[in-house]
Formats: structure tokens, C-alpha cells, sequence
């Protein structure tokens, strides 16, 4: 019987022609918009490993000379474009694409493409992630506000019910069935994305197959959860117009409204400091200490007077090795501390406002959706701050390579020390691996739990309450 | 009193009891209510951080000017030049300025590009970063990539759908509930009774929203009777924008459509009209202008950079032939070893540099205001994007005037650093009342030219082409409502 129910509303469904329409664009919109972002994501991936060759190629040939200067003359770091963002470009448009890497200090990674663009791009843009987070589910609106509606206006669900047919069986079966046209339209995006996966790109994301069924796995749960709410909300309205009307109100709600209010709110509850309070607090710490006691001069005095004591000579002077490589090395590891200290409190702050909008998945499937699908395409807050920390990495291993080199080869009495492109080529080019699926996963729970609790819940409520359906 | 009389007055209480009607115009007012606190608090924010900063540029002045003084009198001594305050290098690396853009009076009603930059930027004399780029403030690019709950989210995107729920079934929910054939037995059109219905539908939600609109930018601050005219330009913006919205129901209503198609018309073309087109032209835009990275710009710089240094000699000859009045016989400007001559050599490296990148560097500035520019002329595609680029327009956060004051901020940065350095090259003390009196920067709104005109201008095109479909229609309506 359930087979029978899910076959009549497949083919109810495909012989209405305002269905095949809709499908048919959002069909194509999907295939355009994965196309499109596909050449985009190969052009910019092309660009930033190209910048990061002719950069590093850049560092090798940059001549003889102190590798202090050279700490200077510094190294960029280029965010490799994530294979999966032709999917979902998340935060990828707001987040920098390079960062400088140089002596002392930690630079913000720069150039987004939000700040080079124009208003418009406010508008969003037109991605797989789009078509399936909102349009698709006011496509399963369109379908199934009046599945049970027009069944009671034309008396027919009372003729289903004489003849023995279960409310349950009836309620799912319109659930199957209209999932079934909804994988219709989702499964040829899927295939044609799965083609278009660059394996060439797994060097920085060898997980990119599993993370793909992470992002299968989530979209299949996520349109599942609007096709059991829009059939459960026309199984208990008592008519297609009040039916299609609460379900435009809970889509305007979820997709349009919430997630701006609930970002925006979150700001409200865990503000940011300003960039101006936030570099004054480095400086300060950098010159009195991370407590306020223990200024730059006094640690510089301990740290000489501990290695005057451990060379056993008086004065530096007399040092076997170069005591500025020494000082340098110790400022740029207290400063990294500093650095450390400061950076982890702003992306606290941030994971903070995360969690909000973590948390709101419980109330909102479309923001527990949008997390996992900028997650699993690698363009979420995460993937930025694990982009961030292997720069940062990156730079403090070669800055401390240079002052141990200035350190031991600089020795007192050495006249313009200088080092060439052996050391150069000593340092490796940049590279970065993005996180795997299990800290994907371990990062985003809550959205994983706010779709499974949404699917669990419908499901019940359906179980609970389809036999009241006919009394209605 | 007239049967048009008497049907305004039916209407309107018909409304007043309509809780469906009642409940969508109370959500729309704390929709407003809540984006113009949020938009507050964010502008408050900005205000606060700027206030800072030039509360910093003046201290750092008025520190130097005293310590000036201090030292014209006598009272105290200062070594090296890093610290010696009439020195054109304690100047250079010690007091910096500032640029700024104030809030527009209408600020309150857009947060638009507000969010991805600062409304000030330090202006330094030496070479850095963030030279030739905009200052940020720290925000999560969550909210960024989510967007701000400002008025001009509300008005253009759920404004329109506020108006879809409130006139959709207008005309069919009388068929459906067979008082059609009633209305269409009284001594009037059916066109005309739907005309008048919408009207006053319309004319209802307009007045009341110009009338909390009023008050909640008098509430927050904004002074409306100091700036009338604007008000009278965001008050057409709004009457276009919600009369196109209400001519669509018509159009849609007359159509002859049942309740839920009708709702399915209207929601599929406002999805069409504010995501479906911009979307669709912002990938356009990427394909078609594409930016280049920034990589190649620095590339240049660095290399323009170590040219200079390798023919430094023939550069400042150039340099001296370019600016006659930078040059100076004193010995400290040419000794390496004293700080003043050091920072000539190196500032001049720094400004050679600059000079020749500069061609390089607006290249690339041109290839962003040629898509930009292409984006502003596409936004006729829909009146969405019309829409909500005149309102960013009218609160002075748009694209246009952020890029207007990097700009102004650069040629403000070029003028200070030509004051400055003509000091420090010849060696020059600086006096308290050149500190006093060093260029300030002030924002020339007049760069920018409105586009209230051609946004409005394009409004009324969208209305007066729905006007000639309601006129095609309404021939073949009497038809359709027949059958």
C-alpha cells in the first residue's frame, strides 16, 4: 500500500506542469551554478598556486644577504581555494586570500573578496549551496502545500479513510513520494558534481571524497526534514491557503530572517574588541608583559644575564655566539605568546558567536544546513582559523631558523654575515592541509545533532498524531 | 456619501479587524523597530571608535606642541632626533593623522558596506600594508557573510513579502468564497473595485510606515527637519518601491488566478527579483571582470622598490629635479649615521617608489571601478537592486562612498607627506604653530554625485511597464473573472 500511495503522488506530482516547470529550472539553475562556480574555484585555485610559486620562487632568488633582512623581506602565504567551494562559498568571499609573513609580528590575512567588490554582492550569490538551502525547500512548499489540503477540500481523504487505508501509512507515504521527486531534482547535481571533483586538488584536502558525503549526507537529511514539515502542516490545515501561508511564514522566518537577527544578536551578547583596542592591548603586553610586570627591558637583562652566566664570559661581547640572534629569537617567541594570547581571545569571541548560531540549528534547520555545508566544503570559520594557525606556524619555524643562523654563524668580530640561496631553498614553500572529516564533525556536532533532533522529532510528531489527520 | 465613499469606509474598518492584516503591519513595525536599534548600536559603535582615534591624533599633537614649547623656553632638553620635537622624524613616526568619513544624516537607514570597513584610516608617512587598502574592524565574517538587520534589509527584501500576504487573494478569495457575483452586480467595475481596494491596502501601509519611519530616525537620533530634503527623497523611494509591489498584486490579482497560485506567482517573482537576478548578475559580473590578485601589485611595488635602491644616487637627483625645495646643503640631511639623514635616504626610497607604482596601482583600482560600474548600470534589472542601492546611497555607506574616501584619503595622504618631508629633508624645525596648523583632511561629499534621479527614474519605469500589463489585462479581465 505505501508503494502504491508513493507511486500515485510520483506521478500526480510529474503530470502537474507548473512541477515540471519549477523543476526543470531549479534542475538547471543547480547545473549552471555548479558549473560555473566549478571553472571559478579551477581559475582561483590556478591563481593562488601560481602566487604561491612565483612568491616562494620569489624568496629563493632574493640574493645574498643577513638572514635577519631576510626575516624581513618575508614570505606570503596563499589560502589554497578548498575543492568544495563551487558548492558552498561560505565565508570564503570574507575571509583574506594572502598573508605576509615577516619578522615580529602577525599580519591579518588580507584582500577578501568582499572588501574588492561591490554592494551588490550583498545579494548573495548564486551557488548549488543557494539553490538547495533555500529554493528547493519553497519548491517542496510549492509541492506539498495542499498534498493533504486538496485531499480534504475534494472529499477524497475521507474515501481513503472508508477504506481502510492507516493515516499513517497515507502520511508517509506523501512523505516518500515527495522526497522521491525531491532526490529527482538533487541526485543530477550531485553526479555532475562528484564529476567535476578535482582529485589534482587533493594535495591540500585529501578528504575531500569523504567530505562530499558529508555534504550528500547532510543536504539528504536537510530536505527530508522540509518535506516531513510541509506534509505534516498540510495534513493539519484545514485548508491549501492557510496550508501554503504557514509554511511561507516559517521559510521567510527560517531562511530570510532568523539567520541575520541571530548573528546579528549574537554580536550584541559577546562583542568584539575594535581592531585599534585589540592592536593597543599587543603593543602594551609586547612592551610590559602578558601580566603588566615584566617589561621589555627587565626580560631582556634576565635573558642576558642567564646567558652571560651559562657561556660563563661578562660580556656579550665575549659570546661564542651572536647574542642580537639570541635576543631576537627570545622577543619573537615572547611576542608569539602574546600574539597567541590575544588572537585565541578574539577567535573566542567569535567561536562564541558561532555557537549561537550553532545552538539555533535546534530552531532553525536552515542555519544548522548552512553550518555543516560551509564546513564540509571547507569554507567555514574553522577551516579559516586552521588556514591561519599553519601560516602562523609556517612563519614562526622559518623567522626562528634565521635568528638561529644569525645566532650561530654571526658570530662577534663576523663582518657583513650573509647567507644565500642554499639557506633559502632550506625553507620549504608553504603548504597546508586542510582539517579531516573527524574534526569537521568534532567541530560541528550541534548542527549534526540540531538535524538528526529535527528528523527524530518530525518523525515522532508524524507517528503521534497522523491518526488525528482524518478527525480534522 | 458616494458608493466610492462607502466602500473606502467599509474597507478600512473590514481592515482594522483583519487580525491576519493587523499582525503582518505590527510585525513590519518591530522588524523596523529592531533594525534601527541594531543599525544604532552599530553606527554608535563606529562613532565611539573614531571619536577615539582623533581623540589619540590630538593628544599626540598637543604633546608635541607643548614639548615644543617647553623646549623654545628652555625647560627641557631632548637627545636624538626620534625624540626631539621640533624634528621632522619625531613627526613622521610619532604623529600620525587621520582620515574619516562622518556618518550621512541617514546613516540609520543602511548599514551597507559599513560592516567590511572602518570609517577612519591612519595616514602614516612611511610605507605600510595597509597603504592603498581600506582599514577593517574586527568582526566575524559570519556576520559579515549573513549580513546586517538594517532598515534597508527590511524594505527591500520583507517589506515586499509583507505586501504579497496582504494582497494576494484579494479578488480570488471572493470567487472562492462566491461574493464575487455580488460585487459583480453593484454599478461598478471589478477592476475598479480591486483598484480601490489595493489603494487603500496601500495607502494604509504607506502612511503608517512613513509615519514610524519618522519616528524611529526622530527615536534614534536622526535630525530630520535639518535635513528635509533627504527625507523627501527616501519618502518617494519607499512610495515607488511599495506601489510597484501593490501594481504586481493587482496585475497578479487580476489574473484571475485562485488563492494559492496567486501566492505562488507572487512569492516565485519576488524570489526572481531579489535573489534569483542579483545572484545571477554578480556571477555575471565575476565572469566578465574579473579582478586580478592583488599578488601582481606587489610584486611590482617590490621590485619598483629594489630599482630605486640600485640607482639610488640618479633616483634622488630625480627626486631634488622634482621637488627643488626638498633639497638642503646641511650636512645632517647627507649624513647616514644621524637618524635625520638615514630617514631621508630610506622615506625617499619609499616615496620614489610610491611615485612609480602609482600608474601600476591605479590600474588595478580602474579594473575595480569598471566592474563596479558595470554592477551599478545592471542593478535596472530589478527594482530590488535598485532599491537598495539608492538607500545606501542615501546613507552614505555604499560602495561608491567608501571607495570616494579611499580615494580622498590617498590624495590627502600624498598632500601631508609632501608637507612633511619638506620639513624633514631640509632639516627644518618644526614650530608649534605648523603643528597646529598641519593639512587636515575633510571629506568632500560633493565628489560624489547623487543617483537619486536615476534610481527613482528606474522605479518609475518598473511601475509605468506594469501599468501598460494592467492595461492589456484589464481589457480580458471582466473575462476571466466571468468564468
Amino acid at each position: 500500500m505505501l508503494r502504491l500511495i508513493i507511486k500515485k503522488e510520483i506521478q500526480s506530482a510529474l503530470r502537474d506542469t507548473r512541477i515540471q516547470f519549477a523543476g526543470t529550472f531549479l534542475i538547471l539553475l543547480m547545473l549552471v551554478s555548479v558549473l560555473v562556480g566549478r571553472q571559478g574555484q579551477k581559475q582561483i585555485q590556478k591563481e593562488r598556486a601560481e602566487a604561491q610559486a612565483t612568491m616562494y620562487d620569489k624568496w629563493v632568488n632574493q640574493g645574498a644577504k643577513h638572514p635577519h633582512s631576510a626575516a624581513h623581506y618575508g614570505q606570503f602565504a596563499f589560502k589554497p581555494k578548498p575543492v568544495l567551494s563551487f558548492l558552498d562559498l561560505g565565508l570564503d568571499n570574507y575571509t583574506g586570500v594572502s598573508v605576509f609573513l615577516e619578522a615580529h609580528k602577525q599580519n591579518e590575512v588580507l584582500y577578501s573578496a568582499a572588501q574588492e567588490g561591490n554592494g551588490m554582492t550583498r545579494f548573495g550569490e548564486l551557488t548549488a549551496a543557494l539553490v538547495l538551502q533555500v529554493l528547493l525547500p519553497l519548491l517542496i512548499i510549492f509541492l506539498t502545500f495542499n498534498i493533504f489540503s486538496r485531499e480534504r477540500e475534494e472529499g477524497t481523504l475521507k474515501l481513503i479513510h472508508g477504506q481502510g487505508i492507516s493515516m499513517r501509512k497515507l502520511l508517509m507515504g506523501k512523505v516518500w513520494g515527495t522526497y522521491a521527486l525531491v532526490l529527482l531534482i538533487f541526485i543530477p547535481v550531485i553526479c555532475l558534481a562528484y564529476f567535476l571533483l578535482d582529485q589534482a586538488s587533493a594535495g591540500f584536502d585529501p578528504h575531500v571524497g569523504v567530505k562530499f558525503m558529508g555534504l550528500l549526507a547532510s543536504y539528504s537529511l536537510y530536505l527530508l526534514i522540509f518535506v516531513l514539515l510541509s506534509v505534516i502542516i498540510s495534513a493539519f490545515s484545514k485548508s491549501s491557503s492557510f496550508s501554503l501561508l504557514s509554511l511561507l511564514g516559517l521559510w521567510i522566518a527560517a531562511c530570510i530572517i532568523l539567520p541575520k537577527a541571530t548573528t546579528n544578536l549574537a554580536d550584541k551578547v559577546y562583542p568584539t574588541p575594535s581592531q585599534y583596542e585589540f592592536r593597543k592591548t599587543i603593543a602594551e603586553k609586547v612592551e610590559n608583559g602578558i601580566d603588566g610586570h615584566n617589561p621589555s627591558d627587565a626580560r631582556l637583562a634576565d635573558l642576558k644575564k642567564q646567558v652571560l652566566d651559562e657561556y660563563n664570559v661578562s660580556k656579550t661581547e665575549d659570546l661564542p655566539v651572536n647574542w642580537r640572534g639570541i635576543a631576537m629569537q627570545a622577543g619573537e617567541e615572547y611576542t608569539d605568546q602574546v600574539y597567541d594570547h590575544e588572537f585565541s581571545k578574539v577567535e573566542n569571541i567569535f567561536k562564541k558567536q558561532n555557537r549561537v548560531s550553532e545552538w539555533a540549528g535546534f530552531i532553525n534547520p536552515y542555519l544548522a544546513i548552512r553550518n555543516l555545508s560551509m564546513a564540509f566544503s571547507g569554507t567555514d570559520f574553522h577551516h579559516h582559523v586552521a588556514f591561519v594557525k599553519a601560516a602562523e606556524n609556517y612563519r614562526r619555524a622559518f623567522v626562528k631558523k634565521m635568528n638561529k643562523d644569525m645566532e650561530v654563524n654571526d658570530k662577534p668580530g663576523t663582518e657583513d654575515y650573509r647567507v644565500d640561496k642554499e639557506m633559502w631553498e632550506s625553507i620549504e614553500s608553504f603548504s597546508y592541509e586542510a582539517p579531516d572529516i573527524g574534526k569537521i564533525i568534532s567541530v560541528q556536532w550541534r548542527s549534526v545533532t540540531a538535524l538528526v533532533f529535527w528528523l527524530v522529532a518530525l518523525f515522532t510528531l508524524a507517528s503521534i498524531y497522523a491518526p488525528k489527520i482524518s478527525r480534522l | 456619501m458616494g458608493i466610492y465613499g462607502q466602500m473606502v469606509r467599509t474597507e478600512l474598518r473590514l481592515l482594522s479587524r483583519d487580525y491576519g492584516f493587523l499582525g503582518l503591519l505590527f510585525l513590519l513595525l518591530f522588524l523596523m523597530s529592531f533594525a534601527s536599534w541594531n543599525t544604532y548600536y552599530h553606527l554608535a559603535d563606529k562613532n565611539k571608535q573614531l571619536t577615539v582615534q582623533l581623540e589619540l591624533v590630538r593628544q599626540n599633537d598637543q604633546l608635541l606642541i607643548s614639548q615644543i614649547d617647553s623646549l623654545n623656553k628652555g625647560l627641557a632638553t631632548y637627545e636624538g632626533q626620534y625624540t626631539l620635537p621640533t624634528s621632522g622624524v619625531r613627526l613622521t613616526y610619532n604623529n600620525h593623522r587621520l582620515s574619516w568619513i562622518p556618518s550621512n544624516a541617514y546613516a540609520l537607514i543602511a548599514i551597507g558596506q559599513g560592516d567590511l570597513y572602518s570609517n577612519y584610516k591612519k595616514i602614516v608617512l612611511y610605507f605600510n600594508s595597509s597603504y592603498e587598502r581600506a582599514s577593517s574592524e574586527l568582526i566575524s565574517p559570519i556576520e559579515q557573510l549573513f549580513g546586517q538587520l538594517d532598515l534597508a534589509f527590511v524594505w527591500t527584501y520583507l517589506l515586499p513579502l509583507i505586501i504579497l500576504l496582504i494582497s494576494f487573494n484579494i479578488l480570488s478569495s471572493e470567487r472562492e468564497t462566491g461574493r464575487l457575483k455580488l460585487i459583480a452586480s453593484q454599478p461598478i467595475k471589478v477592476s475598479t473595485w480591486l483598484l480601490i481596494k489595493i489603494s487603500i491596502r496601500f495607502f494604509t501601509l504607506f502612511s503608517l510606515l512613513i509615519i514610524f519611519t519618522f519616528a524611529l530616525l526622530s527615536i534614534f537620533g536622526v535630525s530630520i527637519f535639518q535635513h528635509p530634503i533627504e527625507f523627501g527623497q527616501l519618502t518617494i523611494l519607499l512610495f515607488l518601491y511599495t506601489a510597484f509591489w501593490f501594481i504586481l498584486c493587482f496585475l497578479v490579482n487580476l489574473s484571475g488566478a485562485n488563492s494559492s497560485r496567486s501566492l505562488i506567482l507572487l512569492t516565485s517573482i519576488w524570489v526572481l527579483l531579489v535573489f534569483l537576478i542579483p545572484s545571477f548578475i554578480n556571477q555575471l559580473g565575476k565572469e566578465l571582470h574579473p579582478v586580478p590578485t592583488r599578488l601582481e601589485i606587489i610584486n611590482h611595488h617590490q621590485e619598483v622598490y629594489n630599482e630605486i635602491e640600485s640607482n639610488l644616487r640618479q633616483e634622488m637627483v630625480a627626486l631634488f629635479r622634482l621637488h627643488p625645495d626638498w633639497s638642503s646643503d646641511d650636512p645632517i640631511t647627507k649624513d647616514m649615521s644621524n637618524s635625520t639623514g638615514w630617514n631621508i635616504n630610506f622615506l625617499a626610497k619609499q616615496y620614489l617608489a610610491q611615485l612609480k607604482h602609482q600608474p601600476k596601482a591605479q590600474e588595478y583600482e580602474d579594473k575595480i571601478d569598471k566592474r563596479n560600474q558595470w554592477f551599478s548600470q545592471l542593478r535596472i534589472s530589478s527594482p530590488a537592486m535598485i532599491f537598495q542601492n539608492a538607500l545606501t546611497e542615501l546613507a552614505g555607506t555604499s560602495t561608491r562612498y567608501h571607495r570616494s574616501f579611499l580615494k580622498q584619503s590617498q590624495d590627502y595622504a600624498h598632500q601631508y607627506r609632501q608637507f612633511v618631508f619638506k620639513g624633514l629633508f631640509t632639516n627644518h624645525a618644526f614650530t608649534s604653530e605648523e603643528i597646529k596648523n598641519l593639512p587636515e583632511f575633510v571629506f568632500d561629499r560633493q565628489q560624489i554625485p547623487s543617483v537619486f534621479w536615476p534610481d527613482a527614474l528606474a522605479l518609475i519605469i518598473y511601475l509605468i511597464g506594469i501599468g501598460i500589463a494592467i492595461l492589456f489585462l484589464s481589457k480580458k479581465s471582466t473575462r476571466i473573472i466571468q468564468k
